[in-house]
């Protein structure tokens, strides 16, 4: 983790605002990503993970806003930023493509002009955006792009929307992509597609990548480094090996263990997580997972912070050696 | 107990053209009592209609069910309610399918009294708690509102509501897939522990297979319309002969970093649209090991081992069978 970042979270929070007060959804997220980097961001539902990526994109619409720290991308500070410069980031800089291809798709415009439009809204020429439009259509592997472009979203399977997004997002050769959960709605033959394909453009052009996903596989096979994400707080963050295979964190165990093996043939019962994870509008004591933790304990009263254990980065008291079977 | 189909065939027509979507093609199986068949297969792949034609919400263009040698494609009126209470179905969303204005209690006194179980009023409060209490829920929990339920505590009202006629089989479409993992976990448990109380049997028809690799006894792999490979749990998932099989199995990432998994699609393309559905084999046109013949010759459902059969023409003939010319 060493080197320069090109994206370094600290300490951001996100809350839906009212007259009443601010009601903290995401309560002090940290994190850092080199450049050319892939990072898995999971959680559960409501465990803000989404919501963090949107903030640092500056994407989140009222009542929920940042109300507390700083978001750095490549030396700028986000967080400091005029709306018009952010716009000028993102999509050409910083690009995200979402669960639902229809969110980044006009479904009146026909999908070449809005491949060309991603290219323009930057400066590049419309002759010269046209012709790019069809190559980027032909690297991802739409087939026949010289008559797709002129095809409109309703016309393309869940599939080729995806992959027409993944094109405007590229268009401009961004140096982070944050893709949330997009093959969660696909197939799995066509999930592995995309996956495949998001992994070699990524490649290609150095891009670091965030990962937000709920399925621990696509981590597995993908990225470097998972962070883990629990009721709006960071629990986790370490290298992906570690992670699977040696978790600091209850919270990580317990949702690892949670998963069917696959190469374990006497299919034991699943491991499950009692109770939920706390609600914005619960009073939460110390630890967030102290009520449903296994290895809870009296310093949990207390909130752990994110601090350094092997490899990695965890947010618990209670050292792994400690750990009741 | 037997639940069996047989050859069945549903053919929607298209609107505004001349054509038909053949979403089940021939499908025949059979679950025992205290079995689970798992179904697995992508969008398109009939599974869902499978369902629907088993519990009768649809008429099949042909073919039959029937339930202890009772064809219930051909009954009508109260004895087909009779035989339907028999086997139930579970949803996905347990959201959309319970009423939003209903408390739990009400939800399940409902069932009861609509096929009046349980007698009077107190009959069916006692049910009720008992119902709730099969699923894991506490007593209170009959006065609340599906709106205040968390998505596995509405998954085990629906489940519970299921089990208030008494069925023998389960029909599961894709209980688990709107959950978050830990809550998935939950009811994977439950429907083990409900299946070994009660002797279910169940039709747990999903596309996660990892899940139908967990809790079924065999397991039926489709594909636009059609069973393309069947057979034990075991055979099937970590012994496909199918290309299909193997080529779904493969894209399942596995969550485990250490396992090498290629990163390259097993497969290409996407699934044809069953209104115009390959000749040959209809996954000849996605199909790594394709030959001439499977271009034009549908390949049959063939035993390829005891208890374990494929429609490949190419897994067929290493297999040593006879070859789909001979069939």
């Amino acid at each position: 983790m060493g080197g320069p970042a090109l994206l370094e979270v600290e300490d951001l929070a996100v809350a839906a605002r009212s007259r009443q007060g601010d009601l903290e959804i995401v309560h002090g997220v940290g994190l850092r990503l080199g450049p050319g980097e892939t990072v898995g961001l999971v959680g559960e539902t409501g465990s803000g993970k989404s919501l963090t990526m949107l903030a640092l994109m500056r994407l989140l619409s009222p009542p929920l806003g940042i109300t507390r720290g700083r978001v750095t991308f490549d030396g700028r500070e986000l967080t400091a930023l005029p709306e018009r410069g952010m716009r000028e980031l993102r999509g050409s800089q910083m690009a995200m493509i979402y669960q639902d291809p229809m969110t980044s798709l006009n479904p009146l415009m026909r999908i070449g002009a809005q491949v060309a439009e991603a290219m323009t809204a930057h400066g590049v020429a419309k002759g010269e955006a046209q012709r790019r439009s069809l190559e980027l259509l032909a690297r991802v592997e739409i087939p026949d792009p010289e008559r797709t472009a002129r095809s409109y979203p309703h016309e393309f399977s869940g599939g080729m929307r995806q992959r027409a997004v993944i094109a405007m997002a590229l268009a401009m050769r961004p140096k982070l992509l944050i893709a949330d959960e997009p093959t969660t709605a696909l197939d799995v033959t066509i999930q592995q597609q995309i996956l495949a394909l998001v992994n070699e453009l990524r490649r290609e052009l150095g891009m670091a990548t965030i990962w937000v996903t709920h399925d621990l596989g696509v981590v597995a096979r993908l990225v470097d480094r998972v962070v883990v994400m629990y009721a709006g707080h960071v629990v986790e963050d370490a290298p992906v090996d570690q992670l699977f295979h040696a978790p600091q964190h209850p919270y990580t165990r317990r949702l690892l263990a949670a998963l069917p093996n696959p190469a374990d043939d006497t299919r034991p019962a699943l491991v499950q997580i009692p109770g939920r994870p706390p609600l914005p509008t619960d009073v939460v004591e110390g630890c967030p997972f102290r009520e449903r933790c296994d290895q809870a304990r009296e310093a949990c009263r207390v909130r752990p912070t994110l601090e350094w254990r092997a490899a990695g980065r965890v947010a618990c008291w209670v050292p792994v050696e400690e750990w009741r079977p | 107990m037997t639940l069996e189909a047989i050859n069945l065939a549903k053919h929607y027509p298209v609107r505004g053209a001349n054509r038909v979507v053949n979403a089940l093609n021939g499908v025949s199986l059979t679950v025992g009592a205290g079995e689970t068949l798992g179904i697995v297969g992508e969008s398109g792949c009939g599974k869902s209609t499978l369902a629907k034609v088993l519990v009768r919400l649809e008429e099949p263009t042909s073919g039959r069910v029937m339930l202890d040698g009772i064809d219930l494609t051909a009954l009508t009126g109260g004895r087909l309610r009779g035989q339907r209470r028999r086997i139930q179905m579970v949803f996905q969303d347990p959201y959309s399918a319970l009423n939003p204005r209903l408390t739990a209690g009400r939800a399940l006194d409902e069932v009861l009294t609509v096929h009046h179980l349980s007698g009077d009023g107190r009959g069916r409060s006692r049910r009720v708690s008992e119902l709730l209490d099969m699923v894991g829920l506490p007593p209170q929990f009959a006065d609340r509102y599906p709106h205040e339920m968390s998505g596995g505590q509405r998954q085990r009202v629906g489940i519970a509501r299921a089990l208030a006629v008494e069925p023998q089989v389960l029909l599961l479409d894709e209980p688990v897939s709107a959950l978050d993992v830990s809550v998935r976990a939950e009811i994977m448990n439950l429907l083990v522990r409900l299946r070994g109380e009660l002797g279910l049997s169940y039709l747990f028809i999903s596309h996660d297979v990892a899940m139908v690799r967990h809790l079924s006894d065999r397991v039926a792999v489709m594909y636009l319309g059609r069973i393309v490979e069947v057979g034990s749990w075991s055979d099937v998932l970590d012994r496909p002969r199918h290309p299909y099989t193997r080529a779904l199995r493969d894209a399942v990432p596995v969550p485990d970093p250490r396992v090498t998994q290629s990163i390259e699609a097993t497969v290409t393309g996407e699934v044809p649209d069953p209104a115009k559905p390959p000749s040959g084999c209809p996954f000849h046109p996605r199909c790594p090991i394709a030959e001439d013949v499977c271009r034009t010759v549908e390949p049959r459902l063939l035993d390829l081992a005891p208890g374990h059969a494929a429609a490949c023409h190419v897994a067929a003939r290493t297999a040593g069978q006879s070859g789909p010319v001979a069939t």
